[in-house]
């Protein structure tokens, strides 16, 4: 998606950026405020702050949902537009019993409440899946492990409250919070994957308050557990279980969208963080809780098929990754051969229809004043042959920087030379070209490779090098041509080359096509004693 | 009577061989178009049957390309004198159309200028280039010959020179190692590399590339 790649510097996103913070401030307000009053058993009126939270959230949602243009978020504002159907039935079916002054049941205002946010829940699962590679596989075992754990803990805090809580009591409880922490949690994927990038602190911020946060309520809930349980603490419990997922699953949707992570620590932590923390909470719900027989039996009995589950998604997800890689960088040297397909012909159509038409042009010209070149002024006709002459020399510049002719017809070797004459001419750095290669000429897809990667390696140093003398080398070692461009610049560090934010569209291209052939790609350099890069491509490359 | 000169244009471009057959026809006395072909192929057996003086050859052509239909027409006609025409002005298509035999490499934007000069040149048994390319021709010819000169010596080590010196002074193996306090293994495997890299195949060969640089005097 090209809005993906639009840069944050502009005041308009800033200032929607900064609202988006606000707003998140308001909702980690209301919700300290909720578990407070829960904590020192206040009025339930400050309990209800912790709905107003949801209300804010969701609030927030439907705004960005209206005013964005973009089709993922229009399809949202429809969902949106339906939970909250659901939502207001609800509560006027609550305040209908209520004035009726029926004792609470849990019934249909409770099923209203319950489906309110499903719609947005999916959209945003939706949304999620097409931001990143992630199969529909690895988010329905996180959805199966998820609801695992859920069920764990319900029948563990079913057994230690058997007899005072009915089973409806329990699920409802536990399904609230859930259920109600799903428009947050879209609200969370909208956020962190809009067009523009959150700036890094702002979003570790959010993270590491929502984690800090998490950890005490549970610490806290299971003290209180241990003591005198007072009613609503399972609730608080799976809060503060709910904050932690909150938490980290806002980072780990952070880590996606944010290319500067390095790409080995995002998988870890996408594929790790949010399964493990469901297996930590069935297995602490499991271990603490006192259990008559069937219920122990039956919670172990799920424990090991959420482990079983999760083994399976953790495979799942490597495997996808891994393919998912593949195809990115097979499209990438589709890509680029297509447009190298379409330069080539671009340049042999100007070459030999344009530039052979105006010669043939210019020779008629001749042909016609050489007649009458006695009375005619030949000075006229000269200007006239200057401009044909001129045409075909830009004409030739063109069709070279386009696609070489010479790499076809020549091979790698003549068409480097060529470059390297046109790069002396034109810079003030000494470019030299040198080869030992018993296999020449270097023809093919092994040649147009070497040759763009040589060209792009050549503009780098240009750019950034300053560089006095530039060696271009082409060696055969094996089945392999290896070409190696040495300056004797300024240099750079070479580390910084593993950082994907840094590198140029360029070098990153260069690197997977040469990646995606099962070449090699090495740089050599550091500050102040130039640089050497040596690329290895195999000859038989198709 | 002027002397015909029989010519075969080749070339895939129709306008271009119309070009080329209105230009000899007006500038080149006694020029004589036999036959045209559209590629490297029906060239080549255009030039089997009729035998012309002179074969205008395109560089690219579609089926048999310029390069090939030289080559096998200069080894199997080597009377017909082949001057190539082309849009290339690269030195690459320059070197590689004379290495097949061509005998003059004429730009097509030149050829008002230039073909008549190229014909008389090849039937003078001479060679021409245009303008354009001379220099970049020549400049590589500079280079070859500074190379070919000073890269042999150059391509030795300090060690293998000496090396080189006294064996072609006729010194023995073991004379050298004890000269040079280097083992006798050593002093064979920098002979086995100055011969490698001197692509020379024994030592008479050796003595006598020593004395032709002046390494050592007879």
């Amino acid at each position: 998606m090209i809005a993906d790649s639009l840069p944050i510097e502009s005041t308009g996103l800033r200032h929607r950026l900064n609202t988006e913070l606000a707003v998140v401030c308001v909702i980690a307000a209301c919700l300290i405020v909720a578990t407070l009053a829960n904590l020192f058993n206040a009025e339930r009126a400050w309990i209800n702050t912790y709905w107003l939270s949801c209300a804010v959230g969701a609030l927030r949602l439907a705004l960005v949902g209206l005013k964005s243009p973009v089709a993922n978020f229009r399809s949202l504002r429809e969902s949106f537009a339906l939970g909250l159907g659901f939502y207001v039935a609800g509560m006027l079916l609550w305040i209908t019993q209520i004035l009726l002054g029926v004792d609470y049941v849990p019934g249909p205002s409770d099923l209203m409440f319950l489906a309110a946010p499903l719609p947005v829940f999916w959209q945003a699962l939706k949304f999620a899946r097409e931001q990143s590679a992630i199969t529909a596989n690895t988010i329905a075992c996180d959805a199966v492990s998820l609801s695992l754990a859920i069920t764990v803990v319900i029948v563990s805090q079913f057994a230690q409250y058997a007899g005072q809580w009915t089973l409806a009591d329990v699920v409802l409880s536990m399904a609230y919070p859930i259920l109600y922490l799903a428009p947050i949690g879209a609200f969370f994927v909208i956020f962190l994957s809009q067009p523009y990038k959150p700036n890094l602190a702002g979003a570790w911020l959010v993270t590491t308050g929502s984690v800090i946060l998490g950890v005490a309520f549970t610490v806290w809930t299971y003290e209180a557990m241990i003591a005198e349980p007072p009613v609503g603490t399972i609730t608080d419990f799976m809060f503060g279980v709910g904050t932690i997922m909150l938490g980290y699953g806002s980072a780990i949707l952070y880590a996606r969208a944010e290319p500067s992570f390095p790409r080995e620590r995002r998988n870890a932590f996408v594929a790790d963080v949010l399964p493990t923390l469901a297996v930590l909470v069935a297995v602490i719900s499991v271990l603490t809780t006192e259990m008559p027989d069937p219920y122990k039996a039956l919670s172990w009995i799920f424990l090991v098929a959420l482990l079983l589950v999760n083994g399976f998604r953790q495979i799942r997800l490597v495997a996808a990754q891994k393919r998912s890689r593949e195809r990115l960088s097979d499209l990438a040297s589709r890509l680029e051969s297509a447009q190298e397909e379409e330069r080539k012909n671009l340049a042999q159509y100007l070459h030999d229809n344009i530039a052979q038409g105006i010669a043939v042009l210019r020779m008629k010209f001749d042909l016609a004043n050489g007649d009458r070149q006695e009375t005619a002024s030949s000075d006229s006709s000269h200007q006239v042959n200057d401009i044909f002459d001129q045409l075909i020399g830009d004409i030739r510049t063109k069709t070279f920087e386009l696609s070489p002719p010479s790499l076809d017809d020549n091979g790698l070797t003549a068409a480097l030379g060529r470059l390297i004459e046109s790069l002396n001419q034109n810079h003030a750095e000494s470019f030299v070209l040198n080869y030992c290669c018993p296999n020449l000429p270097i023809r093919g897809a092994p040649a147009r490779l070497l040759y763009r990667v040589g060209k792009e390696l050549l503009t780098n140093v240009i750019k950034h090098a300053k560089a006095s003398r530039v060696e271009v080398a082409l060696d055969c070692r094996g089945k392999n041509i290896v070409m190696t461009v040495r300056d004797d610049g300024c240099g750079m560090d070479a580390t910084l080359l593993d950082n994907e934010a840094t590198e140029s569209f360029g070098l990153y291209s260069i690197r997977e096509s040469i990646l995606s052939v099962k070449g090699d790609f090495q740089v050599r350099s550091k500050i102040g004693s130039g640089t050497i890069v040596e690329v290895s491509v195999p000859e038989s490359v198709a | 009577m002027m002397q015909q000169i029989r010519i075969v244009i080749a070339d895939d471009h129709e306008m271009v061989r119309d070009g080329l057959r209105l230009l000899l026809s007006s500038r080149v006395d006694g020029a004589d178009v036999v036959a045209e072909a559209s590629n490297g192929r029906e060239a080549v057996r255009l030039i089997r049957d009729l035998g012309p003086d002179i074969v205008l050859m395109d560089v690219s052509m579609p089926e048999l390309n310029g390069f090939e239909a030289v080559k096998r027409i200069t080894r199997d006609h080597p009377s017909v004198n082949v001057i190539a025409l082309s849009m290339h002005d690269s030195k690459d298509y320059v070197t590689r159309m004379m290495g097949a035999g061509a005998k003059a490499y004429v730009l097509k934007e030149s050829v008002f200028e230039d073909l008549h000069l190229a014909i008389e040149a090849v039937l003078d048994d001479q060679i021409f280039l245009s303008a354009r390319l001379i220099n970049n021709v020549l400049k590589d010819y500079c280079r070859l010959a500074m190379e070919k000169s000073v890269d042999a010596e150059h391509a030795l080590s300090r060690r293998e020179t000496e090396v080189l010196q006294l064996v072609a002074e006729g010194n023995r193996t073991t004379d050298i190692s004890e000269k040079l306090s280097i083992s006798v293994k050593t002093v064979e495997s920098h002979r086995a590399q100055i011969l490698r890299k001197l692509e020379l195949d024994g030592i008479a060969a050796l003595t006598r590339f020593a004395i032709q640089k002046g390494i050592v005097s007879i």
